[in-house]
């Protein structure tokens, strides 16, 4: 069930990307889908135990720290992304003063 | 120190040499600043040459350094491999990045931010080519993917920006699936080191099949989409036409092939890893065709280019794709391997070339169009390069990318062709050699003299100075210098693209070009195919099939359109993988 829903989460944001013309939205999107995926790792990882992944002696049952050690990286780069991205979209509309993708290439193209 | 550590100085040296750039941006000393910066381009381009040589060496007489980072054990740590394919893949990273800088510096740049830049791209692209670990393979993909949007942005007008946000939105999104396919892999095997997934692969049936498909495909379709085979190459054109010239050399020449070359890695893992062979060995031939067509029908010089950037990596696809068919342990699937790698690194070359020679007369020229340039000696005269110099870069790369005796491409092309003897791939690539012939005639319009001074104009730009023109030569001299010796001494890369192809396989012996390249047939076929490609380029005069090709090449694309193709080829690749599955 959690991972149909992460399933459906991850869809939202790629038809955001997909058929929504504004560009911040398909940003957005982007970062939905990168969300989901997040959650897909860290809800498997969770799965075969129960305390925080800290390697004490006190603490037992941990959970799988390696797929939360990877979604840490995963989220720095789409970080890293979304930033990029949100700069292009900004010079972008400071020449065309439009969000819209087909407009933008219409106007970039004429 | 160790050779082991010596090694790792390839990918050290040049985030040294990004980091010592960004120091000497804050420096207010003016002859320190310089220093620093000095410094910083040698020890970024200059010195990794020496770990390079030595680690190749080593892997050339037969060892391979592999291990985990940070000595942690195989299941935990990120794992490495100095083998011949990352030897190979560096080789051809500083091959081609090295003349690419030197032509940066004649064209307007911010060039502390683009070194920078430029610098963390070698160093992730020598990452990417040693790492055995399917997560640090995704880290290394994104690291690539951002230098490359950063890169493209450096040409800075809106359709550059465009054309960016276009590839990064794509691939992003690509780069998602790959890691979904990755968490299906972790969940069935537990591990991210290749070595120990195949080992567990092996042990997984029934049911389970599935999520490996699922996965593979995933993966395979993310990294294909960087390669940019037909049907997801719909980003390439717009990203490498728009980049700065040396980007658009780095990104043709180098970016698009490693990705190809590293899959090996994970699909030889795979249990039905000939069926993906197969699957490739036609996308890639299908490719070169269409690359071709859609050049054909193209008037922006550099958009040309780089549809034919699209055929020829169809050539490498093709080859890598009948490698893996073959088997990588068998004598014909080392032969195209090599094939494919000679033609990989040979395109580089030539493809670098003719986007730098091109590149120069648009600088000069107040239009792009293959159809409206003209006189393109006269201008470059006038604007103090040497049109010589230039005329003779393009003639290499033509020559080279037509595949004429001797230039490297004749070796390459006909390395693939040969091996492939005959068969519908065969003749897709012979049509595609066509295409390209009458493909760059088009193009060599361009330094078509017209008594008609309306036609072209000087644009009114800044004059270059002498010591840019200086640049510009250098990295076109030294280009033609290098699609002619790698033809003329094509035997020589031969055995030493072999050798590191062998030593793969732990294997220390190594082969001579197969004699029949030099053979009258080969010869006779390369006459054909001239031939033939300047009676392609006539009948391409006639109107209605000039419209058409227009029609094709410069219909309207949509940003969405990107993606149906994408998950089209995802839903076709997965249902072949599973077909095969079934009929086995």
């Amino acid at each position: 069930m959690n991972e149909l829903l992460i399933y459906l989460i991850f869809l939202t944001g790629l038809f955001a990307v997909v058929f929504i013309k504004n560009i911040i939205k398909k940003i957005f999107g982007l970062g939905i889908m990168n969300s989901a995926v997040v959650l897909l790792f860290i809800v498997r990882g969770a799965e075969i135990g129960e305390s925080a992944p800290i390697l004490e002696n006190t603490v037992y049952n941990v959970v799988d720290p390696i797929p939360q050690a990877l979604m840490l990286t995963a989220i720095v780069i789409s970080v890293c992304i979304t930033a990029l991205a949100l700069g292009l979209a900004y010079n972008l509309y400071l020449t065309y003063r439009t969000f819209d993708i087909d407009e933008l290439r219409d106007k970039i193209e004429s | 120190m160790s050779l082991e550590n010596i090694s790792f100085l390839i990918i050290v040296l040049p985030l040294f040499g990004a980091a010592l750039v960004l120091i000497s941006r804050v420096i207010k000393i003016k002859i320190i600043r310089k220093l620093v910066y000095y410094l910083a381009v040698f020890s970024a381009l200059v010195l990794p040459i020496i770990p390079i040589y030595i680690t190749a060496l080593s892997v050339y007489s037969g060892n391979t350094f592999t291990g985990t980072i940070g000595g942690w054990s195989f299941l935990r740590g990120i794992t490495y491999s100095f083998d011949g394919l990352a030897i190979i893949i560096i080789i051809l990273g500083y091959l081609l990045s090295i003349p690419a800088w030197i032509y940066s510096r004649a064209i307007k740049l911010e060039y502390d931010i683009f070194d920078t830049i430029y610098f963390i791209q070698l160093a992730f692209l020598s990452a990417f080519a040693i790492t055995t670990d399917i997560f640090n393979l995704f880290v290394c993909l994104e690291v690539l993917g951002i230098t490359s949007y950063v890169l493209v942005v450096f040409a800075d007008k809106p359709h550059a920006w465009l054309a960016s946000l276009s590839y990064l939105l794509i691939s992003a999104t690509a780069m998602l699936l790959y890691l979904i396919g990755m968490y299906f892999l972790y969940n069935l095997t537990g591990t991210l080191a290749l070595s120990e997934i195949a080992s567990r692969i092996t042990s997984i049936h029934g049911n389970y099949q599935i999520s490996i498909m699922i996965s593979a495909t995933a993966i395979i379709a993310a990294i294909a989409l960087r390669v940019a085979v037909v049907p997801v190459y719909g980003w390439l054109p717009d990203a490498h036409a728009m980049a700065p010239h040396p980007v658009s050399a780095v990104l043709s020449g180098i970016l698009i092939k490693t990705p190809l070359f590293i899959l090996l890695r994970f699909v030889i893992i795979l249990p039905f890893s000939e069926f993906i062979g197969n699957a490739f060995a036609y996308a890639g031939a299908i490719t070169a065709c269409i690359g071709v067509i859609l050049a054909l029908g193209q008037h922006d010089a550099k958009r040309l280019l780089a549809y034919h950037s699209v055929s020829q990596i169809g050539y490498v696809v093709c080859a890598w794709g009948l490698a893996l068919s073959a088997g990588l342990q068998t004598l014909s699937g080392k032969l195209f391997f090599t094939a494919s790698f000679l033609h990989a690194l040979f395109h580089g070359m030539f493809k670098g070339l003719l986007f730098l020679a091109v590149g120069t007369v648009l600088d000069v020229s107040d239009s792009r169009d293959v159809f409206k340039i003209r006189n393109s000696l006269v201008i470059l005269k006038q604007k103090g390069i040497s049109p010589y110099i230039v005329l003779l870069a393009f003639l290499a790369g033509a020559f080279s990318i037509t595949a004429f005796p001797p230039w490297n491409g004749y070796i390459s092309k006909n390395l693939i062709t040969n091996a492939i003897k005959s068969g519908p791939l065969y003749w897709l690539l012979f049509a595609s050699s066509i295409g390209t012939v009458a493909s760059f005639i088009k193009l060599s319009q361009i330094f078509w003299n017209t008594h008609d001074n309306e036609q072209s104009t000087i644009i009114d730009k800044n004059d270059t100075c002498s010591k840019q023109n200086i640049y510009i030569s250098i990295a076109l001299v030294s280009g033609t210098l290098f699609c002619l010796l790698s033809g003329i001494g094509g035997n020589w890369f031969y055995k030493t693209v072999y050798g590191f192809v062998n030593s793969l396989m732990h294997d220390v012996s190594y082969l001579a070009i197969p004699e029949s390249i030099y053979s009258r047939l080969t010869l006779l076929k390369t006459l054909i195919i001239v031939i033939s490609g300047c009676i392609l380029f006539v009948l391409l005069q006639c109107k209605p099939v000039k419209l058409l090709l227009e029609a094709i090449g410069m219909r309207k694309r949509s940003f969405s359109g990107l993606f149906f193709a994408f998950f089209i080829a995802f839903i076709v690749f997965f249902a072949y993988l599973w077909m095969n599955r079934i009929l086995v």
